[in-house]
């Protein structure tokens, strides 16, 4: 069963001076431990699509679909909160709060209590090969591939089994890249988590179980 | 709130900085606030506190020699004169275009009053009613001689005073064509006590000397003479016939109305204290029970404000009621010229003894008056005016509370003068009242009056307080606009600047209203903690600013611990202390709720912007 999918979905970017259609009447589904790729050009959508399934924006058109039901009798934010978890390729880590704080910090708004939440963000920062790393550092003090990490243990902290990269690879090395994907992957083959990843590099869709391509706003091509 | 107040402080030199600024800017806002607040106060309590007083006195066309001669006269060597005025003004000429009053002007009549005798016994009173030093005698020489060489004469009879020898010595020294006086044959004269000189005063070395029963002419209310008086000679020979001649009639009715005057108490009827100058001046000030009030003034009620050396003497309290008998009006002068402050020497100069029919006057009005208030007296030498129009044992009443026309009665009518005539002006408009008064009154009126102001210092105490108030403008400006400035950049960088993290919030799942607290609380709760601290330094500074005395209304020569018109000031001072906190309650409260709605404001609209937007930003 799709654990996510997107049904007949538009979406419009409405500016002060023109629109821009970037998604097209879009459907497809993703399933629990399987790996996505969605690539294709730049303005081809893919992104958008992204962030449509991740509620962060109420698609012109179409349904959100999360494990049967629609994203509009869920709510966005439960659907941010409980299904999905996003991560970016400029990381959006919180620049005041030190890197263990960054990674409480979805335990937090779900209100787990502080001293679970403080041992569990630890065990994801070693999870993800930042145990030896000072957990009081600020992102800022890290490099792009472990800020990207932090990234990926703050989306771990979540319940959500579906993540959501958006170029999680873009800002980073081949070898911190390399290092990320393979987070990822073992995240699907371990842990059964549905993951959905925007991405430019090919090398990266020809590692997933299924790619799918994006261009002009519309879904061209499920390889 | 805790993630909130950790992530302001991961930036601690921005907090810090925003911290002291805003802490400093509510200092400066709540002490120029208050300073304000508390000057506005005294300006205020200053503004009822003093009054504005203007006095009217209507210049003599000349001056002219009195022809007559006094003891006066002769023990001074100096030639008296009376003052001579070609038309008497009333108070009526100040009524002019622009002429703005508290009280209009205002020309007062007192009157002679009779009281029943429980409260005037001469038991009762500090000096005896009677002395020895007036009388009118029948007498017979025991030789004869010229009238203006001292001689030692047999007293027959005493028609008026308290004389008790069997002879007396007497000198007509102030009669021009004196009479030869023969032994044996009887004779009759209104005389005092004098002496040739002061020396010879002080030396016991004393004689009486005859002195012309004159009585003032009665006036109608226009001021106009129904007669010319009662002028008799000095000394007047007393025949069989005599006692049936209209003379003798004169002279019963001269000494009847001596003894009635000397019965007498002056009453004078006001419109309001505020218009009396003594008050004004706190010269005179109550000691007992309350003043009359406008209302009561206005209402012409039954009450009065009584001396508290008399109601001590009399036996007389607040509350009580006395019943005063008016007889006599007297339109010219303040009732101290002819009853006196500190030393009751009435009789002597008592215009209006006799009417124009050559009798006392009677009774035309009569009511019990509530005595409402006692008042007392500073008796300061130096006073601008003194206690001009207060004499020794007098009633204040309103004058609308005597009901009855005293045009029968009217003993003595003259022109304006500072203690009979006076109004009340706005606080600070004695420029524009002049100017007014210049524009509209003739200048041939004008060269007969001269006005005189006194506002008790009022313009230079409220112009030490505006100097203050615009001081303590400034700074609240100051105070208000840096606080905006530092609460608009505190939001702009706390709030408008973090659109950001609140759309990795919301994507992390936040809902909006926890993404409000995260943000709001934070900055709510710094803003709370420097505006108190703020709030706590500037009532330290406040202290320290009043202790200060920046206007110099608190220099005094003397003590005013014990002055009883000094406390009500204090107390005035003391509401308007306690009325500055509640500003230390209501600014802070007012900057903390603005921080907090502004930012709301500031937050709602970071949460409207697209998350899609903001996150690949």
């Amino acid at each position: 069963m799709a654990v996510l999918a997107a049904e007949n979905v538009s979406y419009t970017y409405q500016s002060k001076y023109q629109k821009v259609q970037a998604l097209k009447n879009v459907s497809c589904t993703f399933e629990a431990g399987k790996f996505y790729a969605i690539i294709g050009q730049s303005g081809s959508g893919k992104t958008t699509l992204l962030s449509m399934l991740a509620g962060l924006g109420t698609p012109s058109e179409g349904e959100i679909i999360v494990n049967g039901k629609t994203l509009k009798e869920i709510g966005s934010e439960r659907h941010r909160r409980e299904n999905v978890t996003v991560i970016y390729q400029s990381f959006n880590l919180l620049p005041t709060l030190n890197i263990l704080e960054n990674v409480m910090y979805p335990m937090q708004i779900s209100k787990k209590p502080t001293k679970e939440a403080k041992i569990k963000a630890k065990e994801l920062l070693s999870s993800v090969g930042l145990g030896d790393v000072d957990p009081r550092k600020l992102p800022a003090m890290l490099s792009g591939g472990q800020q990207q990490r932090v990234a990926i243990a703050r989306a771990l902290a979540s319940d959500a089994k579906v993540i959501l990269a958006d170029e999680p690879t873009g800002n980073l090395d081949t070898e911190n890249g390399k290092v990320v994907i393979d987070l990822l992957k073992k995240l699907v083959k371990d842990e059964n988590y549905c993951v959905i990843v925007v991405t430019h590099d090919l090398g990266i869709a020809a590692q997933a179980d299924v790619v799918y391509k994006m261009q002009d706003g519309r879904l061209a091509v499920e390889c | 709130m805790k993630n909130s107040l950790k992530q302001l402080l991961r930036t601690p030199m921005k907090t810090c900085l925003f911290f002291l600024l805003m802490t400093a800017a509510t200092a400066l806002l709540v002490l120029g606030a208050n300073l304000w607040a508390q000057t506005q106060a005294q300006m205020d309590a200053v503004e009822k506190q003093f009054t504005t007083l203007g006095t009217v006195e209507q210049l003599p066309d000349y001056e002219a020699p009195v022809k007559t001669k006094t003891l006066d006269s002769l023990w001074l060597g100096a030639e008296e004169t009376e003052s001579v005025y070609g038309t008497v003004y009333d108070e009526s000429v100040l009524d002019f275009p622009g002429a703005a009053y508290v009280h209009g002007p205002e020309k007062r009549t007192y009157y002679a009053a009779l009281l029943p005798e429980e409260y005037t016994a001469p038991e009762r009173q500090d000096t005896p009613p009677f002395n020895g030093s007036r009388c009118v005698i029948e007498f017979t020489p025991l030789e004869s001689g010229r009238a203006d060489r001292r001689q030692t004469v047999q007293v027959n009879r005493v028609l008026y005073g308290t004389y008790s020898g069997d002879e007396m010595k007497l000198c007509d020294m102030l009669s021009e064509n004196t009479v030869n006086l023969e032994a044996g044959k009887r004779y009759l004269a209104y005389a005092t006590l004098s002496a040739e000189s002061l020396q010879s005063f002080r030396a016991g070395d004393m004689f009486f000397v005859p002195q012309s029963i004159t009585g003032t002419p009665q006036v109608d209310a226009e001021g106009n003479r129904l007669n010319d008086g009662v002028t008799l000679p000095t000394i007047m020979e007393v025949t069989p016939e005599f006692y049936d001649s209209e003379t003798w009639e004169i002279v019963r009715n001269w000494a009847q109305a001596l003894y009635t005057r000397w019965q007498s108490y002056p009453v004078l009827a006001a419109e309001s204290l505020d218009l009396l100058p003594s008050f004004h001046e706190n010269t005179v000030f109550l000691s007992a029970g309350r003043e009359i009030t406008d209302a009561e003034f206005a209402d012409g009620a039954a009450v009065c404000m009584v001396s508290a050396e008399f109601a001590r003497s009399a036996g007389l309290a607040v509350g009580d009621r006395v019943p005063l008998s008016l007889y006599l009006a007297n339109k010219a002068e303040s009732p101290q010229w002819e009853f006196g402050f500190q030393v009751q020497w009435r009789g002597g100069r008592s215009p209006g003894l006799l009417n124009a029919a050559g009798e006392p006057y009677s009774v035309f009005f009569e009511q019990a008056y509530e005595i409402v208030g006692l008042y007392d007296t500073f008796r300061l030498a130096g006073s601008k005016n003194g206690t001009g129009e207060i004499a020794r044992n007098m009633f204040i009443v309103p004058t609308a509370s005597v009901t009855a026309s005293d045009a029968e009665n009217i003993g003595a009518f003259g022109a304006m003068n500072r203690y009979t005539t006076s109004f009340q002006i706005p606080n600070g408009t004695i420029d524009e009242y002049r100017t007014a008064y210049e524009q509209n009154v003739p200048e041939s009126v004008r060269t007969h009056l001269q006005l005189t102001f006194d506002d008790n210092g009022y313009s230079k105490v409220v112009g030490g307080l505006e100097n203050l108030r615009t001081a303590a403008i400034i700074l609240f400006a100051a105070g208000l606009l840096s606080a905006l400035a530092i609460l608009v950049l505190l939001l702009y960088f706390f709030i408008v600047k973090q659109k950001k993290r609140t759309a990795i919030e919301r994507s992390l799942g936040m809902s909006k209203n926890q993404c409000r607290m995260s943000l709001v609380s934070g900055v709510v709760v710094l803003s709370a903690v420097a505006v108190i601290l703020g709030t706590t330094a500037s009532t330290v500074l406040f202290d320290k600013v009043q202790t200060l005395d920046l206007t110099g209304q608190n220099e005094h020569t003397f003590s005013t611990e014990y002055s009883l018109w000094a406390r009500d000031e204090n107390a005035v001072e003391t509401e308007d202390a306690a009325d500055t906190g509640v500003l230390e309650v209501v600014i802070p409260a007012a900057m903390i709720l603005l921080t907090a709605g502004l930012s709301v404001i500031l937050v709602n609209r970071s949460l409207k912007y697209e998350l899609i937007e903001m996150l690949n930003k």
